[in-house]
C-alpha cells in the first residue's frame, strides 16, 4: 500500500502561463527514500509542496488530480493536520527560523511543543537530535546569529526532531559544505532507518545514487521517469532529463565498452577510479 | 550580529524571580496611581519607590541609563514648552527675553514629567527583569491566544535583523554604482533603491516564514506543551497584596481630597 500516491496530479500557479505540474501519477512507498531530480524550474518544489499541502492550500492556482497521504486526500484535511505526518525542510534556511526562540536549543524544541509533546520527552529528542547533526555547540547562539550552514542544519534538526512518518527535504545541502552535507545525509538515512519516507530534492547525483532507492524525474513539469536507483540512471530515457548522471552510471558504459564488464553496485567517485585502476592494470598483465 | 529588541538583562535578584503575571500587577498599578493624584510628594515618593526597586533588583546602573536615554529630551522639551507657555499662569519666576517663566507652568511640567517617570520606570523595570519568552508564555498560560505571544516575539527579532538586512541592500546598491552618500538630495535619492527591495523582499519572506510556521505545527490541532510552568510562590502573594493596597489607598487618597 502506497503510503503517498499522486492521482493524474496537474497544478498552475495563479498569473503563471503554463502548469507547474502536468498529469503526475507517483506512488510513494512506506520506507522508502525517494529522490526527486530534476533542472531548475522543472517542477521538483512544487511537486513536495503538493505532497505537504501547500498546494492548494496555501499556493492557489488551476489544480486538478489528487494528493492522497496515508490513504487521506490533502484536499479534504486541514494544513495543520497534514503536518502531522508530513514534515518540511526548506531550502532557504533563514525563513524557516521560527522568530521565536532565543536560542538554538528553544529553536529545536519550538515545534515539539507546538505537538504537545512531554517535556521530558522534548528533552530527550532534542539532545538525540542535536548530537546526530553536531550542533550541540550552537546550543546558546540566537539563531538569526548562525552562518548559513549553521541555520540549514538547525532547519534540518528542528523538523526531523518531529519525527514525522514521511520527511520532505528540498535541497537542504545547497549551503553545506562537503563535510556538513554527509553529516545531513546520514542523519537522513539514520531517520530512513527508523522507518520514516524521505522525500529529498536534490542536485547531488553521487549522494542520491548511494543513499536513495527510488527516484523520480521531471522535467518541465512531467514525471519522465521513476522507479529504482538503477533502472532509472541506467534507461535510455534519462538522456533526456538534462541532468549529468552520477559517475558510476558513466564509469559503467566505458567498462562495458573497454572491458566488457559491468558492476551491479553503486560506487562512489573514488571506488570508480579504484576500480578502472585494478581493471587497466589486470589488462595490461594479460596483454 | 542580530540582537533582540529587548531590554532584558539576565540578573537574578528577588524581584527577577517573581512571576511575570505579578510583575505586570505592578505595572498596571503604576500606570494607574500616579493619575489619581497631583500632589508632587507622593509622585516623587512613587518615583523613588521605583528607583528603591531597581537598585534591589541590581539593575540600579542599566535602569537609569535606559531611562535617562528615553525620558530626557522629552523632559527637556516638556519644561522648555510649559513654563514658558503655560496659559494662564500668574507667578512669574523670572524673564527671558520677552518670555517668562511661569511657576504654575514648572509645577504642571513637574506632574507630567514624574508621571511619565513613573509610567516608563515601571515598564522598564519589568523589561529589563523578565526575559521576553517568559512574559509570553506566562501570559498564554493565561489564556492569551499563542498568535498574538508569536507576533509579539518575532517582531522582537525580526525588526533588528530587518535593520541589518537594509544595510545589505545599500552595500549591493553601492557596489552597483548607485549614490548613496553625499548631500541630502543625494541621500534622499538613494531612499528608494533600498527601500522598495527591503520591502519586497521581507513581503516574499514572509510568505515563507508562514509556510515554513506550518512545517513547525504552529496551528496542529493540540494542547501544546509549556516549557516553563509559572506557579504562583509566597513572594507572589505578598507583592500582589502590597501592589493592591497602594492601588487602594491611592484611590482612596483621590475620593477623600474630592470630598473635602
Amino acid at each position: 500500500m502506497a503510503l503517498v500516491e499522486l492521482k493524474d496530479l496537474s497544478f498552475k500557479y495563479q498569473l503563471a502561463d503554463e502548469f507547474a505540474l502536468k498529469r503526475i501519477n507517483l506512488k510513494i512507498e512506506e520506507g522508502d527514500f525517494y529522490a526527486i531530480v530534476g533542472a531548475n524550474g522543472s517542477g521538483k518544489s512544487s511537486l513536495c509542496y503538493a505532497i505537504r499541502g501547500f498546494i492548494p492550500h496555501f499556493h492557489r492556482g488551476d489544480f486538478s488530480g489528487e494528493v492522497l497521504v496515508a490513504d487521506q486526500s490533502n484536499s479534504q484535511r486541514k494544513l495543520g493536520e497534514i503536518g502531522l505526518d508530513v514534515g518540511f525542510v526548506f531550502q532557504n534556511p533563514f525563513s524557516q527560523i521560527s522568530g521565536v526562540a532565543m536560542n538554538v536549543y528553544e529553536e529545536v524544541s519550538f515545534g515539539l511543543e507546538n505537538l504537545g509533546v512531554a517535556k521530558e520527552m522534548i528533552a530527550h529528542r532534542v539532545e538525540e537530535i542535536m548530537t546526530l547533526l553536531e550542533i550541540e555547540h550552537l546550543r546558546q547562539r540566537n539563531p538569526y546569529n548562525l552562518s548559513g550552514g549553521e541555520q540549514q542544519k538547525v532547519a534540518i534538526a528542528s523538523v526531523m526532531v518531529m519525527e514525522p512518518r514521511i520527511l520532505i527535504l528540498d535541497e537542504p545541502t545547497s549551503q553545506l559544505d562537503p563535510v556538513g552535507t554527509e553529516q545531513v545525509f546520514k542523519a537522513i538515512e539514520l531517520m530512513k532507518n527508523r522507518g520514516m519516507t524521505i522525500i529529498l530534492v536534490e542536485h547531488k547525483m553521487e549522494l542520491i545514487s548511494y543513499f536513495a532507492n527510488k527516484v523520480a524525474v521531471l522535467k518541465n513539469g512531467e514525471l519522465l521517469l521513476d522507479g529504482p536507483i538503477q533502472d532509472v540512471f541506467t534507461s535510455p530515457v534519462f538522456a533526456h532529463s538534462q541532468i549529468k548522471p552520477p559517475v558510476y552510471v558513466e564509469v559503467n558504459s566505458e567498462l562495458k565498452k573497454h572491458f566488457d564488464y559491468c558492476c551491479e553496485e553503486v560506487l562512489t567517485h573514488e571506488q570508480c577510479t579504484a576500480l578502472l585502476h585494478s581493471l587497466k592494470q589486470r589488462s595490461a598483465i594479460e596483454k | 550580529m542580530v540582537c533582540l529588541l529587548t531590554f532584558y538583562e539576565q540578573k537574578r535578584s528577588w524581584f527577577a524571580d517573581l512571576n511575570p503575571i505579578t510583575k505586570l500587577y505592578f505595572v498596571g498599578v503604576m500606570f494607574l496611581i500616579p493619575f489619581l493624584t497631583d500632589n508632587l510628594l507622593i509622585l516623587t515618593s512613587y518615583f523613588l519607590l521605583i528607583l528603591a526597586l531597581a537598585y534591589s533588583s541590581k539593575i540600579f546602573n542599566r535602569f537609569c541609563n535606559t531611562l535617562t536615554r528615553i525620558i530626557l529630551p522629552l523632559l527637556i522639551l516638556l519644561f522648555i514648552m510649559q513654563s514658558l507657555l503655560y496659559p494662564g499662569g500668574e507667578k512669574i519666576i523670572c524673564q527671558i527675553w520677552f518670555m517668562s517663566v511661569k511657576q504654575e507652568g514648572v509645577i504642571f511640567a513637574s506632574t507630567i514629567g514624574l508621571r511619565l517617570l513613573i509610567v516608563i520606570g515601571s515598564i522598564l523595570v519589568f523589561l529589563i527583569t523578565t526575559h521576553p519568552k517568559d512574559m509570553i508564555m506566562a501570559l498564554e498560560q493565561k489564556g492569551v491566544p499563542s498568535a498574538i505571544g508569536y507576533i509579539v516575539l518575532s517582531t522582537m527579532q525580526i525588526i533588528p535583523h530587518m535593520e541589518m538586512m537594509s544595510k545589505r541592500i545599500l552595500d549591493a546598491q553601492k557596489s552597483r554604482g548607485v549614490e548613496v552618500e553625499g548631500n541630502i538630495w543625494v541621500r534622499a535619492k538613494a531612499y528608494l533603491p533600498v527601500v522598495v527591495p527591503l520591502i519586497l523582499s521581507s513581503i516574499a519572506q514572509l510568505e515563507n516564514k508562514v509556510m515554513a510556521l506550518e512545517c513547525r505545527a504552529f496551528n496542529a490541532p493540540v494542547k501544546k506543551t509549556s516549557m516553563v510552568d509559572f506557579t504562583l510562590t509566597g513572594a507572589d502573594r505578598f507583592v500582589r497584596i502590597i501592589v493592591i493596597l497602594i492601588l487602594v489607598a491611592a484611590v482612596v487618597g483621590r475620593v477623600a481630597s474630592l470630598w473635602l
